[in-house]
């Protein structure tokens, strides 16, 4: 088994998921977050303020007919904290196939 | 960072998940076929606007229209797909299209008062709406194949 470093903010696989779906977009809303994690809003809104605290996620607030809606959006921080993590885990898949 | 010893299995596992999400994420921010359509639409009626001996008073119109729709797309959206490209290949496509389009418009308004051909700013309107409906499909497509890959 081979060393990787992975980043610890996006090593928790909800908050891996959350930049994974933001990741091809500008920006989300949160109730397509919650309903595609399959989580609660308090447990998305853990996750989403522990990626804020390490600047990998910004947030904006709308109103949209009257109903507020909050965007969140990947940093350039966190666009390359989420690029190298898929780069190490691409690392520790390819050793181990090189090495069977 | 942080080490770590997951096995390959997780880290493939993790990979996975990482592709479906990606993919929900391409899903969602996929543009109506209407937009593109509209989108086009608006465009090909302000390049053939020209055709018409005083086309000023309305030119305002496709361009309030292509402001209504594109808000109103982006209202009824709960995720929005990067604006602008994240390749430099992406920014020249993108300043050879912005370019094309206004050497149509601008040459068509030539043609026309130059030859007296009051028809040119339809075929240059044509051309112009056909283009970006056509760009609209390809980045459609380019969707359709990252939400396959996550598939």
């Amino acid at each position: 088994m081979i060393t990787v470093r992975f980043d610890p903010v996006i090593h928790a696989p909800n908050r891996l998921q959350i930049c994974a779906l933001l990741t091809p977009l500008e920006e989300a809303e949160f109730q397509l977050l919650r309903d595609e994690l399959g989580v609660s809003d308090s447990v998305l809104s853990k996750h989403l303020k522990q990626l804020e605290e390490a600047g990998y996620v910004k947030f904006r607030k709308s109103a949209v007919n009257g109903r507020q809606r909050l965007w969140a959006r990947l940093t350039t921080a966190g666009r390359r904290a989420f690029a190298g993590h898929v780069g190490e885990l691409n690392r520790l898949i390819g050793a181990a196939s090189g090495s069977s | 960072m942080s080490k770590t010893d997951i096995s390959t299995d997780e880290a493939q596992v993790a990979l996975d998940l990482t592709e479906k999400m990606q993919s929900a994420g391409y899903r969602h921010a996929s543009p109506p076929r209407w937009l593109g359509a509209a989108v086009a639409a608006s465009v090909a009626s302000l390049f053939a606007l020209y055709a018409m001996a005083d086309p000023y008073p309305y030119i305002a119109l496709p361009i309030i229209f292509v402001a209504i729709i594109v808000a109103t797309a982006r209202s009824n959206q709960s995720a929005y797909a990067k604006q602008f490209p994240v390749s430099k290949t992406g920014w020249y496509a993108l300043a050879g299209i912005g370019i094309f389009l206004v050497l149509l418009f601008f040459g068509g308004i030539y043609i026309k008062r130059a030859y007296d051909l009051t028809w040119v700013p339809l075929v240059t309107g044509l051309i112009a709406g056909g283009a970006i409906f056509l760009l609209s499909e390809s980045e459609r497509r380019h969707y359709a194949s990252k939400i396959d890959e996550g598939a």
